[in-house]
């Protein structure tokens, strides 16, 4: 059965040319692409040291013990696997339709993104889908032939319940305490519960990417007019009158919202990028995501 | 629509208003992600449809409805001018001419009856003016104009045509399908024939109320004339034939009828050109039919005129005129020095009364240019200037075996009736065929040889026959006297061997015709039918037909067996004139309710949405002070110019 999710071919081969960017140390396996801060093994150069006892005495330079008469052993730094762990928003508020397509599939098709580039270099790719608590994670690892399971899992999803940002993030590093990078896909509307998970997710360690998504309507609506407005996680409803002046207030506040997470990750050190439905997803990975060092 | 009606009906538009307003005043549901942005909105004042937010509007909206039920409703203003429609069928046939000794003729009694018919009508009431004879049209529209009426109707002159009543009422009263009720009237001498009289019962059933409702217009008739039964002679046909012996010979056919219902005797006199031919007295019977017998002998055509005496009520049909076509025998003169040829010829053409024959040997001219040469197996240096008949054949052979003649031209007029096969000759000529000669008959064999021609040139007809008569079996056919007199008819012209008298009515005669003329000197409109035109021909007499290079004449009588049964008239179509209840009316007024509930919507719809635009103003206003207040910023014109949502991670 095919996916829903089907990322088109010549984007697949476009996303061989990137790579995810780790912005911090991380402690997956020896072996994989990314450069680390390790030491040992490996193909790239990066110091001298004096030779103690004990040491490999193949990494000796013998070049530079002929011209100073000093043994010293050449580093080198290791490659290691980064876990990529997506966390991707499955509440209610992600499942409202617009003239765009819908954020949840949308999203989904970002976290699609995120775990083929893991797999395209030989990480190990965590989706983990969270709403109030945290949902049953698919991982995936070994190289791109195991993205189908993501794409089937992804396909699978469905939205429900609220959004409680902080419980997820709790369960997460309780689940995963090992190190990487996560990557939070959300509309961040539970604003609280996302100043709560981001300062958790740095205190445990995590290189962490805020992505917010959201419809051009949620930025701007475009209807005008007494509106009965029913919240989708909540179903409070709230009558308002809508007008070409309004939106604009309306827009300003959505964009302080914006400001507000995107401050939010950057004080701790995370990346941010704003997502809207209304670009096509392939132009916001290849453009966006590079502009904003998400990606490389 | 009754202002009850009209009020229920806009009582239901009205509430329909109502509850579209307040339905409408429901605002649209959306469902969002979140109302966290929403609150910096302001808040709605709707409330549960309790009241109106626009009620000007809807008061415009109600007045609207109630103008264009109003204008439904069709209301009237001022003095009544409503009337009746009625239509009169006026007789003018051929027994309106009829004038009873002592009395005015019967087309005066229906003028006078006609006139007391239009002064008891009220003023008011509308009057289709119709003819009641076959394809006559209305002589006045529908019109109030007593004067114009009575001048129309003083203006009608009693035809020589015969009516169709049946059918002018069933037309007067398809003019009256768009009244109330209307009048139907039929004013003239109501003489039909059983055929007509049968039609007219047909519509006496189809007009008369069905369940006294009263729908159907009020059926009158005024005969005029009295009673009794009219003393009338007439001449019903006029007849020629000309003898098949003696082509000046003519047979005469003359019919006559009495009308009436004693014995008449009367004298009949035949003339042509106005040259008496002979008289005879005739005893006819009362409503029978009578047929005379004359011969006479008339070459040179012109007109017989026969004529009934002593005049009678109806002068029109005591005389009748018919064309006696000229005649004038064909000259043939035939080339041959064969002994053979001349035996066979002989004997074809002496047979034909049309023809004056002369054998002349090759060579020797004939006194008087002939209408026909036929040359035998002769080739003059040049061509003869007159129309021709050749007759050719091969070189004598002992060997030669006959040929069968089969393919016969069906198309042409010289072999349209030569349908024999048993026809073979001996010896064929080789015939030369141009492009536009005509193949009338040729040999069997493939292809077919041609044998027979017939061409056209220089303004001369030619017939090639391509063997020897005298060397076929062709003269013991039938078909060869056949051939030849069509042949010669062919070139020259065709002899009329009847002739019969043209009936008043309608009528279609040779043309062309740029006018024509009737007897009493009008103008009678015609229309072309190809190079014939048909006109209407309402008087007896001589009308002349005046071509664009020529100029004929044409005799037309009264028409044969005049209707004879007098229309008779029930209680109900005697009786006077019903007065119609005519609503009162007046001015149409849904025009102008019309006009002005489309100005009442579109007050409505202005009404309506400045209303909208002006609250949401009042609430963009409210809320952007309230920003301004709390952040300083105002809303800036570019960003309500440029509504669109970028990239925002490109935007600084």
């Amino acid at each position: 059965m095919p996916s829903p999710l089907l990322l088109d071919r010549e984007f697949l081969k476009t996303l061989e040319e990137v790579t995810l960017l780790c912005g911090t140390d991380s402690t997956g396996f020896i072996g994989a692409d990314h450069r680390s801060r390790n030491h040992g093994p490996g193909l790239e150069f990066s110091d001298y040291r004096r030779y103690s006892s004990g040491d490999d005495p193949r990494f000796l330079d013998w070049n530079a013990y002929l011209r100073l008469g000093k043994l010293f052993l050449k580093i080198f730094e290791t490659e290691r696997h980064v876990p990529v762990r997506i966390l991707l928003d499955r509440s209610e508020s992600m499942d409202c339709e617009g003239a765009d397509e819908s954020k949840f599939l949308y999203s989904r098709r970002l976290a699609a993104t995120f775990a083929y580039l893991a797999l395209l270099h030989l990480d190990t790719a965590t989706v983990v889908p969270f709403a109030e608590r945290l949902g049953k994670p698919l991982a995936v690892s070994g190289g791109r032939e195991n993205f189908w399971p993501v794409l089937q899992f992804l396909g699978e999803l469905s939205c429900g319940g609220g959004t409680d940002l902080y419980r997820a993030v709790k369960e997460f590093v309780a689940m995963l305490p090992s190190r990487g990078i996560v990557i939070i896909i959300s509309d961040f509307f539970d604003e609280e519960g996302s100043k709560r998970g981001v300062e958790m997710l740095r205190s445990a360690g995590h290189d962490f990417v805020v992505l917010q998504v959201h419809s051009a309507e949620e930025q701007r609506p475009s209807v005008v007019g007494e509106l009965l407005l029913e919240e989708a996680e909540t179903g409070f409803e709230r009558t308002v009158e809508c007008s070409p002046q309004s939106a604009v207030l309306y827009e300003r506040a959505f964009l302080e919202f914006s400001a507000r997470a995107k401050r939010l990750a950057m004080r701790n050190g995370g990346r941010y990028a704003r997502a809207v439905t209304s670009i096509p997803y392939q132009d916001f990975v290849l453009r966006s995501l590079r502009t904003t060092r998400v990606l490389v | 629509m009754s202002a009850g009606q009209a009020f229920a009906l806009w009582s239901a538009a009205a509430a329909l208003a109502l509850w579209l307003y307040l339905h409408h005043r429901r605002p649209l549901r959306r469902r969002v992600s979140t109302l966290r942005f929403w609150v910096t909105l302001p808040p709605s004042r709707y409330r549960r449809p309790q009241w109106l937010r626009e009620p000007w509007a809807f008061a415009a909206q109600v007045l609207f409805l109630l103008l264009l039920i109003v204008a439904l409703a069709n209301p009237r203003w001022g003095r009544a001018i409503e009337s009746r429609s009625v239509a009169i069928v006026f007789d003018t046939s051929i027994w309106s001419q009829v004038q009873p000794p002592g009395e005015s003729s019967w087309i005066n009694k229906a003028r006078d009856e006609a006139a007391r018919f239009l002064g008891a009508l009220p003023p008011s009431d509308q009057v289709l003016l119709l003819q009641a004879e076959v394809d006559a049209p209305p002589v006045l529209p529908f019109t109030t104009d007593r004067a114009a009426l009575r001048s129309a109707i003083g203006g009608l002159r009693a035809s020589s045509s015969i009516a169709d009543v049946p059918r002018a009422l069933e037309a007067a009263k398809a003019a009256l399908e768009g009244s109330r009720r209307g009048l139907l009237v039929y004013i003239g001498p109501g003489m039909l024939d059983d055929e007509q009289l049968r039609r007219v019962e047909a519509f006496r059933k189809m007009i008369e109320p069905s369940n006294g409702s009263g729908d159907r217009p009020q059926f009158l008739v005024r005969l005029v004339g009295g009673p009794a039964p009219v003393e009338n002679r007439g001449i019903t046909r006029l007849a020629l034939t000309r003898d098949a012996a003696e082509p000046d010979h003519w047979h005469l056919l003359t019919q006559l009828k009495n009308y009436g219902k004693t014995r008449a005797v009367v004298s009949l006199k035949l003339s042509g050109n106005g040259v008496p031919l002979g008289q005879r007295v005739l005893s006819l019977p009362p409503g029978e039919l009578t047929g005379v017998h004359d011969e006479f002998t008339w070459a040179r055509g012109g007109f017989l005129q026969a004529e009934i005496s002593p005049a009678d009520a109806l002068d029109a049909d005591n005389r009748a005129i018919v064309r006696v076509p000229s005649f004038r025998p064909v000259r043939v003169v035939i080339f041959t020095a064969r002994s053979s040829f001349e035996r066979e010829l002989r004997t074809v053409l002496s047979t034909n009364p049309y023809l004056r024959i002369q054998f002349l040997r090759p060579g020797i001219s004939p006194t008087a240019p002939p209408d026909v040469a036929i040359y035998d197996r002769l080739r003059p240096t040049s061509r003869p200037m007159i129309n021709s008949i050749w007759f050719e054949s091969g070189a004598p052979s002992a060997s030669s075996r006959a040929v069968r003649l089969t393919g016969w031209n069906p198309q042409h007029p010289v072999t349209r009736w030569v349908r024999t096969r048993d026809v073979s000759v001996h010896n064929p000529a080789s015939l030369e065929v141009r492009p536009t000669d005509t193949v009338l008959a040729s040999a069997e064999g493939f292809p077919p040889t041609p044998l027979m021609l017939a061409r056209e040139q220089d303004g001369h007809k030619s017939l090639i026959i391509g063997f020897d008569p005298a060397d076929s079996n062709f003269p013991q056919q039938s078909a060869f006297p056949l051939l030849m007199a069509a042949g010669v008819e062919w070139m020259t012209y065709q002899i009329e061997d009847v002739s019969d008298s043209l009936p008043a009515g309608e009528l279609d005669v040779p043309g062309p015709a740029t006018r024509i003329v009737a007897p009493s000197g009008k103008d009678v409109p015609f229309a072309r039918k190809g190079t014939d035109v048909h006109l209407l021909a309402l008087e007896t007499g001589m009308y002349r037909v005046l071509g664009p290079d020529r100029e004929a004449s044409i005799a037309v009588s009264a028409p044969p067996l005049l209707p004879s049964q007098r229309l008779t008239p029930n209680s109900s179509e005697t009786a006077s004139i019903e007065p119609e209840t005519v609503p009162a009316a007046g001015r149409d007024l849904w025009r102008w309710l019309v006009a002005l509930a489309m100005v009442v919507l579109w007050m409505e719809w202005l009404l309506f949405y400045s209303s909208r635009v002006n609250r949401q103003a009042a609430g963009g206003r409210q809320t952007t002070v309230a920003s301004q207040v709390r952040h300083a910023v105002p809303v800036s014109e570019r960003s309500l110019q440029h509504p669109e949502v970028r990239d925002p991670n490109f935007i600084a």
